[in-house]
């Protein structure tokens, strides 16, 4: 497809390739991001599971604009490192996951910030969650698990072209 | 030397066992072990943001003791990533033990302990809220930096491992 051909062959893309550090700083900011936005889901899903019971719901407030800087992180390194290999990973099964995992992990996180919203909009910062809430945070938990898992196999599944970087 | 024979002697003791065996031998195992050495470091991350922001003074609507029960959680995600580290470093211990970036790592990782050591220490008498304001605070804020600085760097450090194999 010339569209994605023009991706993996504009001269940023090409200079990822050729240097010899580019790519892997921006392995190191994608591994960043991901340790930020996975580990504030877990955190919540665990909150939202009981854990600790205490821990007030407004306290994952100023949290959330951390989590969004997490998350530009990767999607900016995610959209570079994805150039680079854009002939290829659109047909990767790992590759596909990942990016379905991550909307639908979104998804339910939107989900789950809502429900936290209306309990604190109501007043109840503290509040704990019927049943259906907290299968929805395992759910959350396992999604964004298997999009880090998925996202690893990827590197397992390229042929190798910069075979230094693992 | 006494010291390299040593270290040659620890490398292979690391290599000849039955987890380095099964490492090598059974297929997704290194895999499998790279996927939970990075949920691990999630986990971690997690828990230690929340603990080291409040420690800083980000999240006040949360107290001091409430936000301490996520210790647990950061030590949890510690644990699988110190038997998940473990069992990708006996697959190959000559391969990480030479680069340089892998020492780097390890010295980061002892640096962070000892800080959490030190920050267990100084909150095992005083609960943190009663803590003085000045010198005792400004003790407790710095361990929360040293110990976002150096979990952060693990992270990069870890990273970069394959960039610079051929350089050890």
């Amino acid at each position: 497809m010339p569209f994605l051909s023009w991706l993996e062959d504009n001269p940023l893309s090409q200079f990822i390739l050729e240097d010899a550090y580019a790519h892997p700083i921006l392995l190191c900011v994608h591994a960043v991001g991901m340790a930020i936005v996975v580990g504030l889901v877990l955190m919540f899903d665990l909150r939202v599971l009981g854990y600790p019971k205490a821990l007030p719901l407004t306290a994952f407030k100023n949290l959330t604009k951390l989590g969004w800087t997490g998350f530009a992180l990767n999607a900016a390194s995610g959209v570079v490192l994805f150039a680079t290999r854009a002939n290829t990973l659109p047909f990767n099964l790992a590759f596909q996951l990942k990016i379905g995992l991550i909307l639908f992990g979104g998804l339910s996180m939107w989900f789950l910030g809502r429900t936290a919203h209306a309990a604190v909009a109501a007043n109840d910062d503290t509040a704990q969650f019927p049943i259906s809430t907290k299968a929805l945070a395992v759910l959350t938990a396992l999604v964004w698990i298997g999009a880090i898992v998925a996202g690893r196999y990827i590197g397992y599944t390229l042929e190798p072209r910069i075979s230094i970087d693992g | 030397m006494a010291e390299a024979d040593l270290t040659s002697r620890i490398l292979h003791a690391l290599e000849h066992n039955p987890l380095g065996d099964a490492v090598r031998e059974i297929p997704w195992l290194f895999s499998v072990s790279e996927a939970i050495h990075f949920i691990g470091l999630s986990i971690m991350a997690g828990a230690l943001l929340i603990i080291d922001l409040r420690l800083l003074g980000f999240i006040r609507q949360a107290d001091h003791r409430t936000v301490e029960k996520l210790i647990p959680v950061a030590i949890a995600g510690f644990a699988l990533n110190l038997i998940s580290g473990v069992t990708l470093f006996t697959s190959d211990p000559y391969m990480y033990w030479p680069n340089p970036v892998f020492k780097l790592k390890m010295a980061f990782v002892l640096i962070a302990g000892l800080n959490a050591l030190w920050f267990a220490v100084l909150t095992a008498k005083t609960p943190i809220v009663k803590f003085s304001p000045g010198r005792q605070r400004t003790l407790l804020r710095a361990t929360a930096y040293l110990s976002l600085a150096s979990w952060f760097l693990v992270i990069l450090f870890g990273r970069l491992l394959p960039t610079f194999e051929a350089f050890g």
